[in-house]
């Protein structure tokens, strides 16, 4: 009997190919997107020609060589250099068409516009030429004939760090996007769960006032209902990871019995989240839905979907609100998965995740029960 | 007027939905406006880096001196030496730098010997970079005194490149510190609402275009003596009141939440850029409205379209980390033009006539766009009035 409960609302799930359609497909677009914004990411910092002016330098002057010597890399010179003089250089600056202008002098001074990338290479740019200018007028002092040897040498710049990463994983900032967007799909199951609960409740639709009537113990239907949407969920979930893994090539970790196992109960979250709201919300359908939408999308911002920073400033500042909400409990069991070795963390999250589940099935029971209706 | 009444009636009932999202969009702003936008946004004040400093050469006067430098860069943070705390410390961001000194490391260094301090840090970040540089500009330069001065003693040479690397530019900002930070919370703000244009409007005009739209309703439509064009007219101009409403709402969030309250020609610049901007995202809800048949499929494009579009036109992520490729694709949406536009604006600090007319001329490609959608909106309407269901 249950069996065929089961069956007979997947098929009616199946049916409705236009929402299935974009519960599968919303995942698969966005992470496609999300690969292609991220593609510059990988390759080297690629950083444009700063466009700079320098004031009253004299005839020899070391600083417009060095700035034209200056170099991204093997060929992208790092400055467009103008000489001007000091009001046209200012104009430039106001007009936003130079980042900044180096006074030349006895001590180059620096002026510009405001903050920013830019602003920060010319920065250190400066103030590595004056350390070098400090550094041969010392040596000349003591001793005069290492100079030249100086000189020559002071365009190479030997690097004493050694990246070192544990197991290979770094702590990946782009990844918190996909993973923030899985979430997201896997609590877009919501839409199902609203759905169950709207078709089981006699007040809430006609085809519930139907069900109500049949010979069906009420319970017995739901369970079966709700298996019947976690199964589509689970099935649109695994799609789009499946295309995340293997056609934009992100990293779940190896272990890929706990990433399904993650889905599944992300999925049932989801749809229990849906069940709930919409068995305590006493309005229509369309505000409802409003109401799940809305809850899913902010619960996924605060877990780094538009930008990972939003995530840690949660954490540091509302721990256990990072530890409640469902979309960053999902995304943080698939970055442990990624990123440690030891399954602590993980089996931690998950537990909270089953707990927070537990408590949405139980507001949902607890509202649904015993309800009898006098009259529709 | 019976349309446009018809549609306030729509409105009222569904006024709870649409103050919903107009709630949760806001709480998004804000809390995306206080984040700082962007962690490549680079500014000028660096604050110190977090970092793990385990030392494991002990009683090394040169590493002494190094930590003493790297103090103005950094700020100490004490894990302890076990390499999975350091791990999740780095993970959960207590920490964004981690550098481990080896046993021997002075006497390498004084010996010539090739060595590197090992570190681990948080991939692509800013901070990692500042570090970075910090720790190769005290080494190279230790590096370049102990080879001038065979003689000098270990201390001397310290005391050098500390005083070396004092030396560094006098930095004049030509702009006020203050309107500078509020250019750029402008600027994260404007970008952002390009996105909360997108998805609001396509979530509450798209839901209530839907009732217009369904097959019933709009045969009765059909068949009333009141022409096409009227009644489209009709929910224009009921639509444009209402996204002004919305368009109002938002930008007073954003100048209240300003560090500074000053209206600057800057800022009228980027109500009129968010205000053409409005036209398009109102174009697209009207599609959308059109060719969706239920709530949830109305929710997931909201969700799709506006999220794929920020992301692509540099919303969420600047303009100068996304590749070619990208940025030709984008050229194709007017969320792209709106953002190159609000950037340009961040970036001038005097505004002539040329700049303003070039402003003015990416501004008016965004309504090329919004008038382009609206015809395809129309075109879309006309096909489904003439196709019989």
């Amino acid at each position: 009997m249950m069996l065929r409960l089961y069956y007979m609302r997947l098929k009616c799930l199946f049916r409705n190919k236009e929402s299935l359609f974009w519960s599968a497909l919303f995942p698969i677009f966005l992470s496609f997107v999300f690969s292609l914004v991220f593609s510059n990411f990988e390759k080297e910092e690629q950083f444009a020609t700063i466009n700079i002016a320098i004031v009253e330098s004299q005839e020899q002057s070391y600083i417009i060589d060095a700035a034209k010597e200056a170099k991204y890399g093997e060929d992208t010179a790092m400055f467009d250099i103008q000489q001007v003089n000091e009001n046209d250089a200012k104009d430039l600056l106001k007009k936003g068409e130079i980042t900044g202008y180096i006074v030349d002098g006895e001590k180059p001074s620096l002026y510009i516009g405001g903050s920013g990338i830019e602003a920060t290479i010319l920065k250190s740019f400066v103030d590595n030429y004056l350390q070098t200018v400090k550094k041969i007028s010392i040596v000349a002092s003591t001793n005069p004939e290492k100079v030249q040897e100086l000189i020559n040498g002071s365009m190479k710049r030997a690097d004493y760090i050694s990246d070192t990463n544990v197991s290979g994983r770094a702590p990946n900032f782009t990844l918190i996007y996909y993973y923030a967007l899985l979430a997201l799909a896997c609590l877009y199951g919501s839409n199902f769960g609203i759905t169950e609960i709207s078709d089981i409740q006699a007040d809430k639709s006609a085809k519930g006032a139907r069900i109500n009537v049949a010979p069906v113990h009420k319970l017995k239907l739901l369970i079966c209902n709700i298996f019947a949407a976690i199964t589509v969920q689970v099935l649109c979930v695994l799609v789009a990871i499946t295309f995340m893994a293997y056609v934009l090539s992100i990293d779940f970790g190896s272990r890929v019995g706990l990433v399904v196992l993650t889905c599944v109960l992300a999925s049932i979250c989801g749809v229990t989240f849906g069940a709930m709201l919409r068995s305590v919300l006493k309005k229509n359908e369309k505000t409802v839905n409003a109401i799940s939408n809305a809850a899913v999308l902010i619960l996924s911002f605060l877990s780094g979907l538009m930008n990972p920073e939003v995530k840690y400033m949660v954490a540091d500042n509302i721990p256990i609100f990072a530890k409640i909400n469902p979309a960053n409990l999902i995304t943080d069991s698939f970055y442990y998965l990624y990123y440690f070795d030891s399954l602590d963390r993980y089996w931690f999250n998950i537990v909270c995740m089953v707990l927070v589940t537990l408590v949405f099935v139980a507001i949902t029971y607890f509202a649904t029960r015993r309800r009898q209706y006098a009259s529709i | 007027m019976q349309v446009f009444n018809g549609y306030i009636k729509v409105l009222k009932r569904s006024i709870p939905t649409l103050l919903i999202y107009v709630a949760v969009f806001s709480v998004i702003l804000i809390i995306f406006s206080n984040s700082g936008g962007s962690k490549a946004g680079g500014t000028f004040e660096a604050t110190k880096v977090p970092t793990a400093f385990v030392n494991n050469d002990k009683d090394s006067a040169l590493i002494a001196d190094f930590k003493e430098y790297l103090g103005d860069y950094c700020e100490f943070i004490d894990i302890g030496t076990d390499q999975e705390e350091l791990q999740d410390a780095l993970f959960i961001r207590k920490v964004e730098y981690i550098i481990n000194i080896d046993e021997g490391f002075e006497q390498r260094f004084l010996d010539g010997k090739v060595v590197a301090i090992d570190k681990r840090s948080v991939p692509d970040s800013q901070n990692s970079y500042y570090v970075d540089n910090a720790v190769n500009t005290y080494f190279n330069t230790l590096k370049t005194y102990a080879d001038t001065m065979p003689d000098a003693s270990l201390g001397e040479l310290c005391s050098l490149t500390r005083d070396t690397l004092k030396e560094s530019a006098t930095v004049n900002l030509v702009q006020d510190k203050v309107v500078a930070s509020a250019t750029k919370h402008y600027n994260i703000f404007f970008n952002f609402l390009s996105y909360l244009f997108v998805a609001g409007f396509i979530s509450c005009i798209g839901s209530i275009m839907l009732v217009f739209n369904d097959v019933n309703i709009r045969r009765r439509n059909t068949v009333a003596p009141i022409s096409n064009k009227i009644v489209n007219l009709q929910m224009m101009i009921a639509n444009f009141i209402f996204v002004c409403i919305f368009f109002i709402i938002m930008i007073s969030i954003g100048i209240m939440l300003s560090p500074s309250k000053v209206a600057s020609f800057g800022l009228g610049l980027n109500i009129l850029n968010s205000f053409v901007f409005l036209f398009s995202a109102l174009a697209i809800s009207y599609i959308v409205g059109l060719t969706a048949k239920s709530e949830n499929v109305v929710g997931a494009i909201a969700t799709i379209v506006s999220l794929g579009l920020a992301f692509l036109s540099g919303a969420f992520v600047p303009q100068f980390l996304l590749s070619d490729t990208v940025l030709k694709v984008a050229r194709f949406t007017p969320n792209f033009w709106y953002v190159y536009t609000n950037d340009k604006i961040a970036e001038i600090t005097t505004f002539t006539k040329a700049n303003v007319s070039e402003l003015l001329g990416y501004m008016g490609i965004q309504m090329v766009f919004a008038v382009a959608l609206f015809c395809i909106a129309i075109v879309i309407s006309k096909m489904k009035s003439q196709r019989t269901e």
